[in-house]
């Protein structure tokens, strides 16, 4: 039987702080619009990262929105961009 | 239904303890950062095995980052994983949306910071209170990555204990920061998914 090394159980402790170079920034510090919520906000996000699905909605049009209808928009847009259900979960 | 996720973390004793993920807003990073109060993290632990002011995010402050990265760019999320007592365990600053080293023309989340409170960290204390912070802040790091369409994928620079990321399945890119003397690692979108299905989070 092995047993794992102390530095196998080591969990991470700290990561992080250092600036990334320029040319792999991408999207990650655009400025744009966004609600403040988190269903606007991520609609936002999502808008943001695929421009080719913006023409059927602007982001201005998530201000008035309500949340059953955010929630509608976001489910339609994962199906559009082929993104995975994600099931709740004990990470 | 939205999907909602929490941390199996592991008492000293390695019991499981549930605990939550949560926002991480600027008046609780206050408790993160040793500029902003007295009752901080930092503060707790009294006798340490190395010096406190060794530790890479020592002078890290939160609050400043999340004003600059999270509330001014909307693309930045911050979250933190708080205890059934409500102490924070540990937290991340993450961005959405950044290139990949790996792979180009695909996008990745990048983890911007992450850290364990110090109470949870073997190098610093006798017992940690916890273990299974950072594993678990990045495993929800692949979570949101999956979640706006990024297969999983993720980038660090691990400043400390790059076996660990080794093991969860990151890989070293080209991408080297002289002066922190830390590579760009990245976690391909298979490896993350991998993952995701055995959590039980993908079909």
């Amino acid at each position: 039987m092995t047993h794992p090394t102390q530095d196998q159980n080591q969990d991470v402790s700290v990561a992080g702080g250092i600036d990334l170079p320029p040319h792999l920034v991408g999207d990650s510090d655009a400025s744009f619009d966004a609600p403040t919520d988190p269903i606007g906000r991520r609609l936002a996000t999502l808008l943001h990262l695929y421009p080719g699905v913006k023409s059927n909605f602007r982001q201005a049009d998530l201000v008035n929105m309500d949340n059953p209808t955010k929630q509608k928009l976001l489910d339609s847009l994962c199906q559009v961009l082929d993104i995975p259900k994600v099931h709740s979960a004990q990470l | 239904m939205v999907a909602e996720f929490t941390a199996r973390l592991l008492d000293a004793t390695g019991a499981p303890v549930e605990c939550v993920f949560e926002d991480l807003d600027r008046e609780s990073a206050k408790y993160l950062s040793m500029h902003w109060s007295s009752n901080n993290w930092w503060a707790e632990i009294v006798r340490t095995k190395t010096l406190i002011a060794d530790e890479p995010d020592y002078h890290w402050d939160w609050v400043t980052v999340i004003s600059k990265q999270v509330l001014n760019k909307p693309s930045g999320r911050s979250v933190c994983l708080r205890s059934p007592d409500g102490v924070i365990q540990g937290a991340m600053i993450y961005r959405i949306g950044a290139k990949s080293a790996l792979h180009p023309g695909k996008n990745v989340v990048y983890v911007d910071r992450l850290a364990t409170a110090p109470r949870n960290r073997s190098n610093l204390v006798q017992t940690a209170r916890f273990s299974r912070v950072g594993e678990c802040l990045l495993r929800y790091a692949m979570v949101e990555s999956l979640s706006y369409g990024l297969g999983g994928r993720l980038t660090v620079y691990p400043i400390a204990n790059v076996s660990f990321y080794e093991r969860q399945g990151l890989l070293r890119t080209e991408e080297y920061n002289k002066d922190h003397e830390a590579f760009l690692y990245e976690l391909p979108a298979e490896a993350a998914q991998e993952t995701l299905r055995t959590l039980g989070v993908i079909s």
